[in-house]
């Protein structure tokens, strides 16, 4: 019996090839987007999985509260001697594990090698789980001149085999020393918090760098994470807040010297604590990232969303064309109910039919999903992995045969319900006229009309973004680590060097590169909280950077001061102050170091990203040190004046590898995560008009086909090809002006509230809507014209015969 | 067992449209034997389908009373019907309507499928089937392979497979040469003859008519006359 049916069913599937291609590519498409969906959700939803203490694995973090006894913030680095006194005397906590991580350079046979190292207490293996490949990871770390390597890292630095024991030379400021490889672990998974390729041994820190020597014994310096494993049982609530009074007990003049130092104003004390659980570290987007940054939840449910809407979008299409070829299927019914079936054998063999094609979506579906997924890898950032994920692949096809079931239920109980009689004589029809089909069509492409609305904003805001004015001109600007060298004999070095060049228009230098980092002072003045980004700058990085100076002067070698107490600001330092800018210039900046005088004002520059408002901004020389070496070249010089670059970085140090970027790439890191959301929605539109269009494809091919006797009609009548294209065509026209109607709405407020995000946004012109509704409408147009045409051109004697 | 199978009183059908409505079927009271042949007749329009798609329950009357083996088909569930009418009835069409897209074997297994009957079973009622109706070198070909007359046999042969009590047949041989026509009267009445079956046939050949123990015609939806071919005039 079963055979009977499927025998049948493959029948007609391979006899229907249109109604069935589009139905399986497009059940193929929505399946393949949402396996990988699902794939990506659970990949978000599973970092840090694999340890076995993880529910008792928890960072410590540092509330900080306003006056007001708000919170402001969390902070997860403590003074070096916390983690101490909480192991000690902390009856929950069993253990606890000090963090840091730094790029170290290692020199490995004659090579140098620059790598982001992860120091961690020998703890880190106790709490955290691993597999050893070599060496045993329990006693690894104890040696403060030990170094841990993951597989692939051990394989990139010293080639194949077992390295246990061999020595590498690690550069420490400036001079190199030993360490020995104790351990080789098996590369962990993509998705943890706390992702490292290195290891090294905390305890080696303070003999190593001096500013770790100078805190080891201060509570007022906060720079380590502490991760802490709880003991079994522990009350959570209650070993929060036995940290608190540790730390109160260890450090008591905390808030008093908040008091003393004005930036304490409250009652009680200035901070509180909080265990966050590692499990949740991810996806908490209100709290600072672990090594890695954190990830807001709500993209996993938009992406859901886009996933389900694409589903549903097939799905309808499934709908509307089961319902549009039942009316050839009417006889087929009608002599089945005289046979003897009921309403319940009919709606069965209907529905096993739409099984049978969501089974064929499924297949196709995984395949599609296969192929892409490197692409979605590339634009999330993370390695996602089909296979690896029996229990997704069994959710995608439990949602393949619902969605098979939900789009062919109601086509089955249509079908069914029709008395024999009306079958047989092909009184029934369920075709593009009814309400419903009209109402599944219209969600189609309101659906379709919002995304791609979606997807022109977003592409021009991020084009609006990049061509805003930043007040600097960051082009052709070469970003030079200084690498732990001598930043100021470096400058000179490069000056000297490149300065003579014909594709070099400059170099300078600065504390950070824009957009990369900052580091903001906040002060009281009086009784006002005073705030600045404050970059330190070569004396002449305004004119570098091409920076307007609206009043006042730049930095003058010349002049000692202007080396040690002035400072630059910009135009929204002088408005937190009440100044014009040529008030501005002459002011001391009151309660800030030693009260630098302003010598200069510039105007606004968009040195962070502009989602966010320009805020107050000081330059000075005054604290000594640049982190980056700043080169600009001309458009067409910049390969090579790289070339020189190197060249004239390898005659001045041996020590460290040249690392550079450039400004502009910096800069557009700040909108890497739009970029990628404009792209997610761009693929998105650009899936659901053509599952869409798949459909209307075949919907417009049942209708012509229903209307060929009077296409045929007509033009023996005389009516042109232009009015029997207008008669097919005019019908999905107006459904997409409908669409339009409701889809741009819905995509304005959606914009809006993204849009909402940036402190510099485009106007949202209604004309990115009804750009998108007239593409969808070309589009439609276009697909529709493929089957009027044909029913346009046709000979009307041979289509009045058929009948 | 009781002696009709079939008793209607005052069957009406009618057609609304909008303003006017049209009477199909009216008042029709009928009563048919078990074992009994009858013909009905009728000019086109008259209604002759119609009151066989309502007795071969394909149909619902507008009003009035049907019995079916002393079961008030009026008054059953949809569910009980269908049984009734998957366990009795067998119908033949004009138009043959065979399922384009099964073989013969397949069309003639569906009513089976239908009814439950089980794989080994199912096989062999089919196999005596092909045999009996000399089709089993044809079993495996679509009905567009065939021709009309091979086509309205295998519409017998599927009216049959399930055994009916009944066969209800809406002008068999309308669309067949004569000697196809001539054929499948005979399987008709060697059924009735042999088997007992009891057949209902819509004709409009009055010899096939006689054929039948008893022969009605319709007008306008109403039993106009009623005779036995003996008396027929025709025959005189
Ligand atoms: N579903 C229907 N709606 C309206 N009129 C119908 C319908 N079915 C049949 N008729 C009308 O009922 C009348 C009888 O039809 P039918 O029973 O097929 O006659 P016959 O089989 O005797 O030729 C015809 O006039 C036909 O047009
Ligand atoms: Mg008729």
């Amino acid at each position: 019996m079963f055979s009977h049916y499927l025998r049948h069913a493959a029948r007609l599937l391979a006899k229907q090839r249109l109604h069935t291609g589009i139905n399986v590519l497009g059940l193929a498409t929505a399946l393949g987007l949402c396996a990988i969906i699902a794939v990506f959700i659970k990949y978000e939803h599973s970092y840090d999985a694999w340890h076995e203490n993880l529910d008792r694995i928890y960072r410590v973090d540092r509330v900080d509260l306003n006056p007001d006894g708000s919170v402001d913030g969390h902070s997860p680095a403590h003074p070096f001697q916390l983690a101490g006194a909480l192991e000690r005397d902390h009856p929950d906590i069993q253990e606890t594990v000090r963090f840091n991580d730094t790029d170290v350079v290692f020199r490995i046979d004659g090579a140098l090698h620059q790598e982001d190292v992860l120091f961690a207490d020998a703890s880190f293996f106790d709490v955290f789980t691993y597999q050893s490949v070599y060496g045993d990871l329990r006693t690894s770390l104890q040696d403060p001149a030990s170094v841990v390597l993951t597989e692939s890292a051990a394989d990139r630095l010293l080639g194949p085999g077992n390295p246990i024991g061999r020595s590498l030379q690690v550069r420490y400021t400036d001079s190199f020393h030993e360490v020995v490889v104790t351990a080789v672990i098996a590369d962990p998974l993509p998705n943890t918090n706390i992702p490292f390729e290195v290891m090294m041994s905390f305890e080696r820190l303070p003999l190593v760098y001096e500013w770790v020597a100078e805190r080891v014994d201060s509570w007022r310096h906060s720079s380590f994470p502490v991760y802490v494993l709880l003991r079994e049982g522990a009350n959570l609530a209650s070993a929060t807040e036995t940290i608190e009074s540790l730390r109160v007990q260890y450090y008591p003049d905390m808030a008093s010297r908040g008091r003393e130092q004005g930036w304490w104003t409250g009652e009680g004390e200035p901070a509180t604590y909080a265990l966050i659980p590692l499990s949740d570290l991810h996806l908490r987007s209100d709290v600072p990232g672990g090594f890695v940054a954190t990830s807001d939840p709500s993209y996993s449910w938009i992406l859901f969303g886009i996933g389900l809407l694409i589903l549903v979008l097939a799905c309808i299409n499934f709908t509307l064309l089961t319902m549009g070829k039942s009316a050839v299927r009417a006889e087929e019914i009608g002599v089945r109910k005289a046979l003897g079936a009921g309403r319940w054998e009919i709606m069965t063999q209907f529905g096993g039919e739409s099984l049978l094609m969501a089974l064929l979506g499924l297949a196709g579906g995984l395949l599609l999903a296969g192929l892409l997924l490197p692409v979605a890898n590339s634009i999330t950032g993370s390695e996602l992995d089909l296979l690896g994920e029996p229990g997704v692949l069994v959710v995608i096809a439990a949602v393949a045969l619902l969605s098979g079931l939900a789009a062919g239920s109601y086509p089955a109980l249509m079908i069914s319900r029709h008395r024999p009689t009306e079958a047989l004589s092909g009184r029934f029809s369920m075709g593009s006229s009814s309400a419903i089909t009209r109402g599944l069509l219209i969600t189609q492409f309101a659906a379709s009309v919002a995304l791609i609305a979606g997807a022109l904003v977003m592409q021009a805001q991020i084009r609006f973004l990049q061509e805003q004015d930043k007040g600097y001109d960051p082009s052709n600007i070469i970003v030079v680590s200084t690498n732990g060298t001598d930043e100021f004999r470096l400058i000179r070095h490069l000056r000297d060097r490149l300065g003579p060049q014909p594709g070099v228009l400059g170099v300078s230098g600065m504390s950070l590169s824009l957009n990369r980092g900052y580091s903001s002072s906040v002060w009281m003045a009086g009784d006002v909280e005073r705030r600045a980004f404050v970059y330190n700058v070569a004396p002449d990085l305004p004119e570098f950077l091409g920076m307007d100076m609206l009043s006042g002067r730049g930095f003058d070698s010349a002049r000692a001061t202007d080396s040690t107490n002035a400072v630059i600001v910009n135009e929204a330092f002088a408005r937190d102050w009440g100044w014009t800018p040529e008030e501005a210039v002459g002011q001391l900046v009151a309660e800030y170091g030693d009260e630098p005088e302003i010598i200069g004002v510039v105007r606004d520059m968009n040195f962070r990203s502009l989602h966010e408002e320009v805020e107050p901004m000081m330059l000075t020389q005054s604290e000594g040190w640049l982190s980056h070496a700043l080169v600009r070249a001309s458009s067409a010089g910049t390969p090579q004046v790289l070339a020189s670059l190197q060249e004239a970085w390898g005659e001045f140090t041996a020590d460290a590898p040249l690392q550079y970027t450039f400004l502009d790439d910096d800069v557009a890191l700040a909108y890497e995560e739009d970029r990628r959301w404009a792209r997610i929605i761009g693929i998105s539109a650009s899936l659901a008009i053509l599952v869409a269009c798949m459909g209307l494809f075949g919907l417009a091919a049942l209708t012509v086909s229903r209307r060929t006797k009077e296409i045929g009609i007509r033009k023996v009548l005389g009516a042109s090809v232009q009015s029997v294209m207008l008669l097919v065509s005019r019908e999905f026209a107006i459904l997409v002006v409908v669409a339009t109607l409701i889809g741009a709405p819905l995509a304005y407020f959606g914009l809006g509230r993204w849009l909402d995000g940036f402190a510099f946004r485009m106007d949202l012109a209604p004309w990115w809507f009804l750009a998108a509704g007239a593409l969808v409408l070309l589009v439609a147009m276009t697909t529709v014209a493929f089957h009027s045409v044909r029913a346009a051109i046709s000979d009307p004697v041979k289509s009045l015969r058929y009948e | 067992m009781p002696d009709s199978i079939i008793r209607v009183q005052n069957l009406t059908k009618s057609y609304d449209h909008g303003l006017s409505q049209s009477h199909v079927v009216r008042r029709v009271s009928l009563e048919v034997r078990q074992g009994e042949f009858l013909s009905i007749m009728g000019p086109s329009g008259s209604g002759k389908s119609t009151l066989l798609h309502i007795l071969g329950m394909l149909d619902e009357p507008t009003s009035g009373e049907y019995f079916f083996l002393d079961e008030p088909v009026h008054r059953l569930s949809n569910r009980r019907k269908t049984q009734l009418h998957r366990e009795n009835i067998g119908f033949v069409f004009q138009a043959y309507h065979l399922i384009d897209d099964l073989t013969v074997y397949e069309n003639l297994e569906t009513p089976l499928l239908y009814r439950k009957i089980k794989g080994s079973e199912r096989k062999s009622i089919v196999a005596d089937a092909l045999d009996r109706f000399n089709m089993v070198a044809k079993k495996d070909l679509f009905p567009s392979q065939l021709s009309g007359g091979q086509q309205q046999l295998v519409g017998v042969a599927r009216a049959l497979v399930i055994q009916p009590k009944i066969i209800l047949a809406d002008e068999p041989t309308g669309n067949l040469h004569s000697s196809q026509g001539d054929q499948i009267m005979a399987t008709l009445r060697q059924l009735n003859q042999e088997d007992g079956v009891t057949i209902v046939q819509v004709t409009h050949n009055q010899d096939y008519a006689n054929i039948g123990d008893r022969v009605i015609e319709l007008l306008d939806g109403r039993i106009e006359r009623e005779y036995r071919p003996e008396a027929s005039p025709n025959m005189d």
